[in-house]
């Protein structure tokens, strides 16, 4: 399969920004365009907060959600099991802005969230839960199941059919898991995700660039140049 | 233990827009003016720079200029029967938590609303008489009218760089603004955005329909602007990052620029940040207040800020808060219908459809806070007679993007697959080639939506939270199918490729997924202290040197975003405060 | 001795500058409200942008009390009306990734007319 990268069209914006990053005289735009490093192979990251069957969980689960075409290399490659694992590590996970006094009570859905469990709590107990139902359905763990067999669980999962003994709601685990691969594949790559800003090449977001004043009229209706820049790259 | 302060003459609770303009306005007549703002200072070039402003997963996802739900939130249910629940983060609604408030992260939609709103119950009862009006709808004339205000309306609108078109100057129509708006005097200190193309077509489609749009007046400069007190706007850069972000260019109408600065440069005042107010202190009879107590949230300490005159620019649903635990002013009970503090509390409903024209190409990211034309045919539109669809308020509807960010804008038609090969190429073509039309809808008061103070829940200062109990009535529902066919019919007249269709909540209303920071009421104006809190000066009518500015002192909420009479009210009061108050302390209404 | 950078050459040749217009300092002073906003005129003055006073005896990402992009730090521009006239014509394409919010200023003329104030003014 061909390189993503290499089959969009290069634009002028491209070589430019090269151009600025490297500087001086060598910021010819031939020049530029012959250092195009390939997608480097990720280096194996290491988790913060993810355990051994924690990660294979959630690595099946972003090859599986976003698998590799022509518009983007597979979840992992795009570093979406990472941002999760530092997403659960971090603040967020830990319950930052999260009202966590009792009573608790389960309400009706129209009261949002009402679980006694932090994200990375929840995490833990919904990846627990569904291996759990993996196991009872297909006699193996999620990260285990063939192509056909995930399908078949996280079509389950999202509508509501399974059902955790004695875990969290599955649906509460889902919706979060669900927005949480998302924002790997959306936030900026600072974050973990996004890596390479796969994501927001997939669909043309420009991403930290953001001074339309004369583009309005400018690309009316025309696709702007998609070169997205990230926050690092004007940091 | 408390430490007493020294006496100041008056004391602000919340530095947002009304704090803001307040203390400017305040310290400017000589008042020394001490204001309390439990977030803390964040400033342009700090804080909202390029790049690290442009972060939806910060800013608009994890909510970083929003208030901390840990420390102090609500809680919520749909009717009395139910037991409320903590809203345990944020959703619904995003109230601000830094110096600006939530005028920091605004869009910029800014409104006059008329009398329409101001004499709600004379007027549609003289239209379709008492009759017309349910039961159970607790709405009343605010006590003000729009004349009274225009003058402020302006104020604030030159104040905060409204770009827009005027409809109709001194009963004068006037071609491309909204036919109609209630006279004004002048034009917009600005001009309106440059359209995006979702907003072009929407335009268009909207006219051949028969309506009446026009650019959705908004605090985005279109271009350079200098506001009369001298604060220096950039032009606005259409960025894309303007809902839930501060501005990085300086362009958007907001407190910490407009007005702040010249609070901050006047030795009359002085602003505290991380100071949390807990309460609003009465002298021994009750008739005024004598100052606040707050705790600077850095060491934990205690404070009494003693003043002689006390503003409440808290967010709405913070000032009540406040007056609750405060114990200013009886509480509302709805089961008798007696009592004021907590009634009239009122939200927002609306409709939206997305279509899909394989052959646009939108660049949705490319958008200012208000670049949307709209129309308000079903909204302020007296001559659109209700009668026939029973229902009581109106709606406005507009076309185009407002902050279409990727983590939460990814529009794919219904059906689509939510993974997988389908899902990306789909996502990856449907971000382009789609736009929305929505409809944001008014909520009439109801005698069964109010807020008070919650039995079981506490917040970090051991205070119970509020209880909102609130529900959309039969009369939303109306409005709403109403407006979900008024949308179908401009979005099929399009001719999209495909369209995801608008179509009536009937569901309960929710804590998730966001629907707009457009709270209002608990804390009313009115001309009668039975059934109001506040005068038409929004001072209370229990305390006379208490003041409490802000869309609680709205009696019902129509479908325009608030901060439009919000920022007059302000102005108004600080005018009233000044010219009168000061010079013959006392209630400035008869009761 | 004025040095230009093989970057900043480049640009000033892509973005077609006809000969430098005169421009006019008072029509410059009018237009650079468009700037005001975030530039200040007065030494040591940094706002969301550095002070521009000064400015024309400078090199880009000079000023120590102002935190520059990288980009700006290395464009090797030094600022005269020429080199500025080509940036603000379209900052992003002049300077790629530099963290000014300005879209930039088509008209030739204006250009001028704001380097001929800042010539006068910003010393």
């Amino acid at each position: 399969m061909s390189d993503p990268k290499q089959s969009r069209p290069k634009l002028a914006r491209r070589d430019f920004l090269k151009a600025a990053a490297v500087g001086g005289a060598a910021a010819l735009p031939q020049a530029a365009a012959a250092q195009q490093p390939a997608a480097a192979p990720p280096a194996p990251a290491g988790y913060a907060f993810l355990n051994a069957q924690e990660a294979a969980f959630i690595e099946a689960l972003a090859d599986h959600m976003i698998p590799a075409d022509a518009l983007t290399p597979k979840g992992t490659e795009i570093g979406i099991h990472i941002y999760i694992d530092r997403a659960l590590a971090g603040a967020w996970g830990k319950g930052d802005r999260l009202y966590m006094q009792g009573p608790w009570k389960t309400g009706v859905p129209s009261q949002g969230y009402q679980l006694p469990l932090t994200p990375a709590q929840l995490f833990r107990a919904g990846i627990d839960s569904s291996n759990a139902s993996c196991r009872k359905t297909y006699g193996k763990t999620f990260d285990r199941l063939d192509e056909k067999q995930r399908e078949e669980f996280l079509a389950a999962l999202a509508a509501g059919k399974i059902t955790f003994d004695a875990g969290p709601p599955s649906r509460v685990f889902w919706t979060a898991l669900y927005q949480t691969v998302m924002e790997g594949m959306f936030s900026d790559p600072i974050y973990g995700g996004n890596r390479n800003k796969a994501g927001w090449r997939m669909i043309g977001f420009p991403g930290a660039i953001a001074v339309h004043r004369d583009n309005i009229e400018k690309y009316r209706d025309k696709a702007f140049p998609n070169e997205p820049v990230s926050i690092s790259e004007m940091s | 233990m408390v430490t007493k302060l020294k006496e100041v003459d008056a004391v602000v609770v919340g530095l947002g827009w009304t704090g803001g303009i307040l203390a400017k306005e305040l310290a400017e007549a000589g008042l020394k003016v001490v204001a309390l703002e439990r977030g803390e200072m964040r400033t342009t070039a700090d804080d909202y720079a390029v790049p690290n402003i442009r972060d939806e997963l910060r800013y608009v996802v994890r909510h970083d200029l929003m208030m901390d739900t840990a420390r102090d939130t609500l809680t919520v249910r749909n009717n009395p029967s139910q037991e409320a629940l903590p809203m345990r983060r944020l959703g619904s609604f995003l109230p601000g938590d830094v110096v600006g408030g939530s005028g920091v992260h605004w869009s910029g939609h800014t409104w006059r609303w008329t009398d329409m709103e101001f004499k709600a119950r004379s007027m549609y009862e003289e239209r379709y008489g008492k009759a017309f009006i349910p039961a159970d709808m607790s709405i009343q004339d605010w006590g003000i009218t729009y004349a009274e205000l225009e003058p402020y309306y302006d104020r604030f609108e030159y104040t905060a760089a409204i770009s827009g078109k005027a409809g109709n100057i001194g009963g004068k129509l006037q071609d491309g603004g909204n036919p109609f708006e209630a006279p004004r005097a002048r034009d917009y200190p600005l001009p309106p955005l440059t359209p995006i193309l979702a907003s072009v077509m929407f335009d268009k489609a909207a006219k051949n329909n028969g309506y009446h749009t026009f650019p959705r007046p908004s605090a985005n400069a279109s271009r350079a602007y200098t506001n009369p007190d001298g604060a220096k706007f950039g032009a606005c850069q259409y960025c894309g990052y303007c809902q839930r972000f501060g501005c990085e260019a300086n362009a958007k109408g907001s407190p910490h620029v407009a007005v702040i600065p010249f609070a901050m440069k006047n030795p009359n005042f002085e602003l505290r940040t991380h100071a949390w107010a807990t309460k609003i202190l009465k002298d021994s009879i009750g008739k005024k207040v004598t100052g606040v107590v707050y705790t600077n949230v850095l060491t934990g300490e205690e404070f009494e800020q003693p003043a002689g005159i006390v503003l409440l620019c808290a967010y709405v649903l913070n000032n009540v808060h406040l007056m609750l635990t405060s114990g200013i002013g009886a509480p509302y009970d709805p089961a008798s219908g007696a009592g004021v503090v907590g009634k009239n509390y009122c939200y927002q409903t609306g409709a939206g459809a997305t279509l899909f024209f394989e052959d646009r190409h939108f660049n949705p990211f490319m958008n200012a806070g208000g670049s949307n034309y709209t129309m308000d045919d079903f909204n302020t539109n007296w001559n659109f007679d209700r009668g026939p669809h029973g229902f009581i308020g109106g709606y406005n509807i507009g076309g185009g993007f407002n902050t279409a960010l990727p983590i939460g804008y990814r529009p794919v038609p219904q059906g689509t697959p939510q993974w997988g090969r389908a899902w990306k190429s789909a996502t990856a073509k449907y971000y382009q080639t789609a736009m929305n039309i929505g409809a944001s809808g008014s909520v009439m008061a109801n005698r069964a939506n109010y807020l008070d103070l919650d039995p079981t829940y506490k917040n970090a200062f051991g205070q119970p939270l509020m209880r909102m109990t609130f529900d959309y009535k039969d009369n939303e529902h109306k409005m709403g199918r109403h407006a979900a066919d008024t949308v179908n019919a401009i979005a099929k007249s399009m001719n999209p490729t495909a369209m995801n269709a608008a179509t009536a909540r009937t569901d309960p209303w929710t804590v998730v997924p966001y629907q707009s920071t457009h709270n209002t009421g608990g804390a009313i104006m009115g001309v009668n202290p039975k059934n109001s809190a506040l005068n038409k000066y929004l001072q209370s009518w229990d305390c006379h040197n208490l003041f409490v500015v802000g869309a609680n002192a709205f009696a019902h909420n129509a479908s325009y975003n608030p901060t439009g009479p919000v920022g007059a009210l302000a102005y108004w009061t600080a005018d009233a405060i000044k010219n009168r108050y000061i010079k013959n302390p006392g209630p400035l209404a008869p009761a | 001795m004025m040095k230009i950078s093989a970057l900043s050459l480049c640009l000033a040749g892509l973005i077609a500058t006809p000969a430098l217009a005169e421009g006019d300092a008072a029509r410059g002073e009018k237009k650079f409200e468009e700037c005001a906003a975030c530039h200040s005129l007065e030494k040591d003055v940094n706002n969301v942008g550095p002070s521009l006073a000064g400015l024309f005896a400078r090199k880009a990402g000079e000023l120590e009390n102002f935190r520059y992009s990288p980009a700006m730090k290395r464009s090797g521009i030094v600022w005269s009306p020429q080199t500025l006239e080509a940036f603000i014509a379209e900052p992003q394409k002049a300077v790629p990734a530099n963290r000014m919010p300005y879209a930039g200023l088509a008209d030739a003329g204006e250009r001028a007319d704001i380097s001929a104030f800042l010539a006068k003014t910003g010393k």
